[in-house]
């Protein structure tokens, strides 16, 4: 048993102690803490819960675990704090490393008595129920269990009581898991798939693949939450997880009222640990989440991990740089975040999972830079890593262009990989989209030339080519995520659209080099400009008459 | 408030770096409050840091003329502080004491001033609006029950005469108990002679607390006086079912006391030399707000806060921003051009406003934001290359933006509207636009 020699913000010095480095310590009686650093026989002690009030001697015993999270069909469709304890409980937060779940859920076993299993097995189903829906998700026998099932018995049980006895461990619903350890997997599977999410500007040049990676930074006041809160919604993934590192309550609350409405509340896990909640375990929240989500991918689901966000753990791991006194690299971060950040990172991927099947964890993550100023280390570092970078620019948000994406700097590493997707939807939107993502960047430097000459020294090529890239920027870019139609587009809708303003634009060039004229079909424009909120079907066949007008057929 | 029977231990000083003192074998818990005993009276600190039997103490009166022939002796208590309903109509100091000349408040409940944290699952979502009587607040920018808009002012303009009015004149329709608490950060002497004299003139009713923390304190009490004044908030809201809003500021004032802690005590600093827990710290402050569902009470902020040389990018605005669910800007700008309460109203946003507003609020708050935008981007044309290349259309608009900004957007210091008024003067002038 070792004792506290030492306290200074949320870190002790502790000596004496068995401890491994990130194991986790009991602190005096409700206390706790991991392991951060040893020098010596000095530990170094991060502290989830309240410094105030402890003092030198106060006795600190290893526990023998690093911190770890309960994963089991408990997490489905509730809501917990950074390190996995319900927040249902009580309406004042304390924090907590209990998960104090005592509801019981009902086991169907898949796998009969005599049977051989492997790590990872599915070896039966738990039912969950919310309101009158039902739905069933594998249970998975933890990664380190295999052997012959001895026994296995149907039944209703809580979430920690055994429920089947395979080789020499007892296994029940939920097993823990360390949340800083990657959960391991057969083998990285080439994922090939898009994750939809409804968002024209990101289905159509940003797309994400499934199993990839994504930031949107962006400051404040340029529409990231309700941004945000969209992508998550719609993104088609089977599972998703929040996390609400560091962010408002009120927000909060919003969102976990809208989950409530959404009727999809059983697919979701949300953790939130809001601004006000202990600093150190917003850092560990990130790794709570991620881990959570690969439990979901083990069981062969498309899972998406949201951060909320990420310069709230970048931050948190500074503030206990600092306290540490490690020596700062750029704007205060110690030198190591980068690495953590990369390891994070990861984590994403599409896997062979123990099981046999295929399971996909996207992350994505939103960044907060300070005055809103792309070039700090957070963004930077982040930007280096991931595969898209959706930027938000608060200039466009003032000029009422939502989502306020920034098509110069933003990127996606899978646009020609995915491609391939848009010609299985219709035939021939690969090139369109690659002819008008040429428009906009084009377009975006044809405005910046005619803010200079005015529009009527511009030549008939960038006359057209800006008439249509504002046509786009008005059709498709910008997407009302209030409006109940506009803020989802399926992609039969979507490729429609691009082949239409595509046709147009050829339309346009066609007129101007047979005939030399210049002649913009103001009404064709506008009914182009009011598809975003027409249903798909009513889309579809406004198009084909578009197309007609035209002159097409 | 501190009882000095418990005290103690006495120990003595060993060194001094103001404002930390350092103290060998307190016996004291991170936290505690301890008293520092000098010749001409008593100082109170707290403990920051223990290494050993080495105590970090940091003083909240500042070290001045202090010596290591101080004793120093534990409470053994954290801060904490007595709240009571018998508040309600009192000027305290910044750290509570009467500043009234009216007796100290007694019998109250005594409560550590770091407060709640509500579990974001038992939040509810803002949907009520408060009516301040200010149209650019109530019809344009609605401040919501249980929500944080952060103030953000052009230096030298005058904020405090604002908030004054929106502590008299604030009303939430639905509740009977609604009290609001005023938090004075750094208050210089000229404003606190004008908020005795509106105390005086107007009599501020029963239904506020004022607590001033005036420039002259010593500056450590600074970083107390907003964890007071909202511990007394929560006390009326939590345990007393009132539906309370909090005005503070500057707080300006109080980051750079904490940046002038940090740099005293070494620590590692970040951006124009804040420290790197600048957002946790101002977090721990700007979210104790909120409604809980199905419960009584309520805590909405207003905190106010100067930008320095009207830059929206220096770290204390621009981390409020990521905090406060929306700001109201007030520039020297608006204030030139006659417009008072000088809000830069193309700027300023509410976050929470759709949830609280009737459908023909909505519309006439959007017709009026639409006009005014188009309004001021002819105006701004105009005073490049002047009024005569506008044609009839622009010219109309750049008309209604200003009498939007003489008729609308401004209004007396004594001036009290209703929402509905501001919406049927918003109404007269769009129809002028039809």
């Amino acid at each position: 048993m070792g004792y506290i020699t030492g306290i200074e913000g949320y870190i002790l010095t502790v000596k004496d102690i068995d401890a491994h480095l990130y194991d986790l310590v009991r602190i005096g009686d409700e206390g706790i803490g991991e392991v951060i650093s040893i020098e010596g026989r000095t530990y170094f002690i991060q502290v989830f819960t309240p410094v105030q009030g402890l003092s030198v001697g106060e006795k600190v015993e290893g526990l023998g675990e690093p911190l770890t999270i309960q994963l089991g069909p408990h997490l489905a469709g509730h809501f917990f704090d950074g390190l996995g304890a319900n927040l249902e409980l009580q309406p004042f937060y304390k924090p907590t490393l209990k998960a104090k779940i005592t509801k019981r859920i009902e086991f169907i076993p898949k796998v009969k008595k005599g049977r051989k299993i492997n790590k990872g097995a599915v070896i039966g189903e738990a039912v969950l129920k919310m309101g009158k829906e039902e739905k069933h998700i594998p249970v998975l026998a933890p990664p380190n269990v295999f052997g012959k099932v001895i026994d296995i018995k149907g039944g209703k049980y809580k979430i920690d009581e055994p429920v089947a006895e395979i080789g020499v461990f007892k296994v029940a619903m939920s097993h823990r898991w360390p949340i800083r350890k990657a959960r391991p997997y057969v083998k990285h599977a080439w994922g090939n798939n898009i994750l939809l999410t409804g968002q024209r500007i990101i289905d159509a040049f940003l797309p994400v693949l499934k199993g990839g990676t994504l930031i949107i930074p962006g400051g404040f006041g340029c529409g990231k939450t309700v941004f945000q809160h969209n992508f998550a919604k719609f993104a088609d993934a089977q599972k998703k997880v929040f996390v609400g590192c560091g962010e408002r309550g009120n927000e909060m609350a919003d969102f976990i009222e809208q989950m409530k409405n959404g009727g999809e509340l059983l697919d979701a896990t949300i953790l939130t640990n809001t601004s006000n909640m202990p600093l150190v375990a917003r850092e560990g929240s990130v790794y709570a989440g991620v881990t959570i989500a690969e439990y979901y991918r083990d069981m062969g689901y498309s899972v998406l991990l949201m951060i909320d966000s990420l310069s709230r753990w970048a931050e948190a791991i500074r503030e206990v740089a600092g306290i540490m006194k490690t020596l700062p690299a750029e704007a205060g971060y110690p030198p190591y975040l980068q690495a953590r950040m990369e390891e994070f990172f990861s984590r994403a991927g599409c896997v062979k999972t123990l099981n046999g099947k295929e399971g996909c964890l996207t992350i994505s993550s939103s960044v907060s830079p300070p005055s809103g100023d792309f070039s700090e280390p957070v963004t930077q570092y982040a930007a280096a890593i991931v595969d898209n970078a959706i930027f938000l620019n608060t200039e466009l948000a003032y000029a009422k262009i939502y989502p306020a994406v920034d098509m110069e700097i933003s990127f996606s590493k899978h646009k020609n990989q995915l491609a391939n997707y848009w010609d299985t939807i219709d035939k021939g939107t690969a090139k369109a989209l690659q002819q008008l993502e040429y428009i906009i960047h084009k377009g975006m430097e044809v405005e910046k030339i005619e803010r200079i000459v005015g529009a009527d020294a511009l030549s008939t090529e960038h006359k057209i080519t800006l008439r249509v890239f504002r046509l786009l920027r008005n059709a498709v870019l910008i997407q009302n995520a209030f409006h109940p139609i506009d803020r989802y587009t399926e992609p039969k809708k979507l490729a429609a659209m691009i082949n239409i303003i595509n046709l147009y634009y050829s339309y346009l060039i066609n007129l101007f080099s047979k005939e030399h004229t210049l002649s913009f079909k103001e009404d064709i424009e506008e009914d182009m400009e009011n598809l975003g909120t027409m249903e798909t079907d009513k889309c579809l066949s406004k198009v084909k008459e578009l197309r007609g007008r035209l002159g097409y057929v | 408030m501190f009882d000095w029977r418990k005290a103690i231990a006495y120990e003595s000083l060993t060194s001094i770096k103001d404002p930390v003192v350092v103290a060998k074998g307190l016996n004291a818990n991170y936290g505690d409050v301890v008293v520092v005993e000098l010749q001409e009276g008593r100082r109170r600190g707290q403990v920051i840091g223990i290494h050993e039997d080495i105590y970090y103490i940091q003083v909240f009166e500042g070290t001045e003329g202090m010596s290591e022939e101080a004793r120093i002796r534990n409470t053994f208590k954290p801060i904490t502080i007595e709240v009571s309903e018998l508040m309600l109509g009192r000027v305290l100091s910044g750290l509570g004491e009467p500043k009234d000349g009216k007796p100290p408040i007694k019998a109250g409940k005594e409560k550590d001033i770091n407060g709640l944290i509500l579990s974001p699952y038992y939040r509810e979502v803002p949907h009520e609006l408060i009516e301040t009587g200010i149209t650019s607040i109530d019809l344009l920018n609605t401040l919501v029950k249980g929500q944080k808009i952060a103030m953000f002012a052009s230096p030298g303009l005058a904020v405090l005469e604002l908030q004054m009015q929106i502590l008299e004149q604030s009303i939430l329709n639905s509740s009977k108990n609604f009290a609001v608490v005023f938090a004075g950060i750094g208050l210089s002497h000229d404003e606190e002679h004008y908020i005795f004299e509106q105390i005086e003139n107007s009599g501020i009713g029963e239904r506020s607390i004022l607590f001033l923390n005036s420039d002259k304190d010593p500056s450590m009490e600074a970083l107390l006086t907003p964890r007071i004044a909202l511990t007394a908030a929560e006390y009326l809201a939590h345990e007393r079912g009132y539906d309370v809003l909090v005005l503070m500021g500057d707080i300006t004032n109080y980051a750079n006391v904490l940046r002038n802690l940090a740099s005293q005590k070494g620590e590692l600093t970040v951006r124009e030399g804040y420290p790197s827990y600048l957002f946790t710290d101002l977090a721990s402050i700007y979210e104790r707000c909120g409604t809980l569902q199905g419960r009584k009470g309520s805590i909405t902020q207003m905190p106010f806060l100067t930008m320095p040389n009207d830059d929206i990018t220096h770290p204390v605005p621009d981390t409020t921003g990521y905090i406060s669910e929306g700001q109201y800007i007030l520039t020297r700008d608006m204030l030139n051009k006659g417009v008072n309460p000088p809000m830069d109203i193309l700027n300023s946003l509410s976050r929470m406003m759709h949830f609280a507003v009737t459908l023909e609020q909505d519309k006439v708050s959007k017709q009026v934001y639409h006009t005014y935008a188009e309004g001021k981007k002819f105006q701004d044309i105009a005073n490049m290359i002047g009024m005569d290349v506008l044609d009839e259309q622009a010219k109309k608009f750049v008309r209604i933006k200003e009498e939007m900004d003489e008729s609308l957007l401004s209004q007396g210091k004594d001036e009290n509207r209703t929402l509905k008024q501001s919406i049927a003067i918003a109404k007269e002038i769009l129809k002028k636009a039809a």
